[in-house]
Parts: structure tokens; sequence; C-alpha cells
């Protein structure tokens, strides 16, 4: 399988770690009244989907970046990449705009 | 006391060889110092700083930033090896004392330096059977159509680390972790002996 890394172009998957599901990124609000089932679920509860799914892999053996990969779980196509960082400081920025 | 002094020794041990007519040699005489950008929460802030640092090594040694992925060089004297967003590698081709130190010099409190000149073996392949060895190990495109002497990769080969450079179109560079540079050397000679 081949991922194509939006900075180094199609890398073999042999040089990639998987970690699961994107929404990992998305770490629950500790202050939060119901924190405690929150982190339950973010850390028990996962969608096992038959079909598109967004992943978090990382470049170990390539240039360390974590990518969020969408991968078709029936097909193994990989259908989009993108670098996590990216996909992170977009979500700051959105957060910031709908605080502001 | 006894009259002792300490010796440098290397991993691969001076190799230089020939293989059908392809070289596989040793390189044991660089510096290399690892610049990491600080990262910080703020991207402008970051962007601020690259700035500044490519500014720098650019007025130092004539090089620019590179993006990851690729590489910049000054003829044989120094090249700059972007392996990852936010780091290069700086490689000289002489032993300094405390590379790091004087490099610091340069940049400044642009960015974060760790001497890595004793971290890692490195080989040269040369020679008109060095693509054909590479590509039974290693998972990159390393055609001379796609990988030039503007290209750096860091990848795997039989499961070691290896960052490859081509600075010249039948020379590759390879570098792999100190540790397993004798399993590395083994997995080349190997693959080089089987390609020619």
């Amino acid at each position: 399988m081949l991922i194509d890394h939006p900075l180094l172009g199609l890398r073999d998957a042999s040089e990639f770690v998987y970690l699961g599901d994107a929404s990992l990124m998305n770490r629950p609000d500790a202050t939060a009244a119901d924190a405690s089932q929150q982190f339950h679920d973010y850390l028990h509860l996962r969608d096992n989907p038959a079909g598109l799914h967004r992943e978090l892999w990382y470049h170990e053996q390539g240039d360390r970046s974590w990518l969020i990969v969408t991968r078709d779980t029936l097909t193994h196509e990989i259908s989009h990449v993108e670098l996590a960082r990216d996909v992170s400081l977009a979500h700051r920025a959105t957060d910031q705009e709908g605080g502001a | 006391m006894a009259d002792m002094t300490l010796k440098e020794s290397y991993p691969l041990d001076s190799l230089d060889t020939l293989i059908g007519d392809t070289r596989l040699s040793a390189v044991e005489n660089l510096d290399i110092v690892s610049i990491a950008l600080p990262h910080t929460l703020a991207p402008e802030k970051t962007t601020e700083t690259r700035a500044s640092l490519d500014e720098k090594l650019q007025s130092a040694f004539g090089l620019k930033l590179t993006e990851t992925g690729t590489r910049s060089s000054n003829g044989d004297k120094h090249s700059l090896l972007g392996l990852q967003p936010g780091m290069w590698f700086l490689v000289t081709s002489r032993r300094t004392r405390e590379p790091a130190r004087t490099l610091k010099t340069v940049v400044r409190d642009t960015a974060y330096l760790t001497d890595q000149s004793d971290s890692w073996a490195i080989l040269d392949i040369a020679g008109p059977h060095a693509q054909a060895a590479l590509e039974r190990i290693c998972p990159v495109d390393i055609d001379k159509s796609v990988f030039d002497d503007t290209r750096v990769v860091r990848t795997s080969m039989e499961h070691l680390s290896v960052i490859i450079e081509r600075p010249e179109p039948e020379r590759f560079r390879l570098y792999s972790p100190l540790s397993s540079a004798q399993s590395f050397l083994h997995a080349v000679r190997v693959s080089l002996q089987n390609a020619v």
C-alpha cells in the first residue's frame, strides 16, 4: 500500500506506523462537568466503519510527520491525506474565531 | 603511569572495496549537526524564526533552507539536508572538535543544534551498479528522473533506518545509525553482490 504524503509524494506503508481513529486528536476538556464520561468514551469507544475511515499514521521511517489518512476499510483505497499539524492548526483557528 | 593515547576508531573500519565495477566505501570525515527550528503554537512566530535562520545560513554558507525531502549544497564543502518539517542536517566535509558550538555562533538563538557526527555510519556506493543494488532494498523510487542531487530521503532498507542522497549521478551516499553499522553494511554489500 502506498500513502501519498502531502510533502514527499508516494511512500511505502512500511515506513509508517498506524495509530488509529483520527478523533484521538480531539482530546476532551478535563475541566468539563462530565469529563470522566468524556474520557471513558475517548479512550474506549471507537467507530468501526465498513467504508471511509479517517485515521492517524506516523511517518516514523521518514520525515516523522503525523498524517490523517482517509482510507476505505473495505478496499484499502486512500482517498485523502493531510498533515495532522495543518488540521490541528485549522481547528484552533476555527475555535478562536468561534470564541472571539 | 602508562603512556597511552586515545585513538579514534570507526565502525566501518575505513572500508573501501570494489564489487564488480562498483565501489563501496566508508565516509569517515564528516561533521553532522542537526538544526531544529523551535516549535511554537504561533505559526507566524515560527515563520519569522525560520526566515532569520535562513538568512544566517545563506550569509555564512551560501545555503538556502530547503523544503523537506530536498537538499542544497555549495560544492563539496557543505550540504543542507531537509529531513523533516523544521529540521535539517548540516553536513560538513571535515571533522572539527565541536561543530555544534561553532555553528551556534552562526545561527545564534534561531535553532536548536545537536552534534550528530558520531551517530551515523556513512557509506558511499558509486558506479554503474549502484542504483540497481539500492533498488533491491530501498522502497523509494531512486530513478535518475525523480531522484537527483536536489533530493534527500529518509527511509528504511532491510528494516534499518537510512538517509539517502545522490550527490552525483552514479554515486549515492547512505547514512544509517552507528549502532547497526555492520548489519547495514552487510545488507548493502549483499545487495550489490546480487546486482553485479
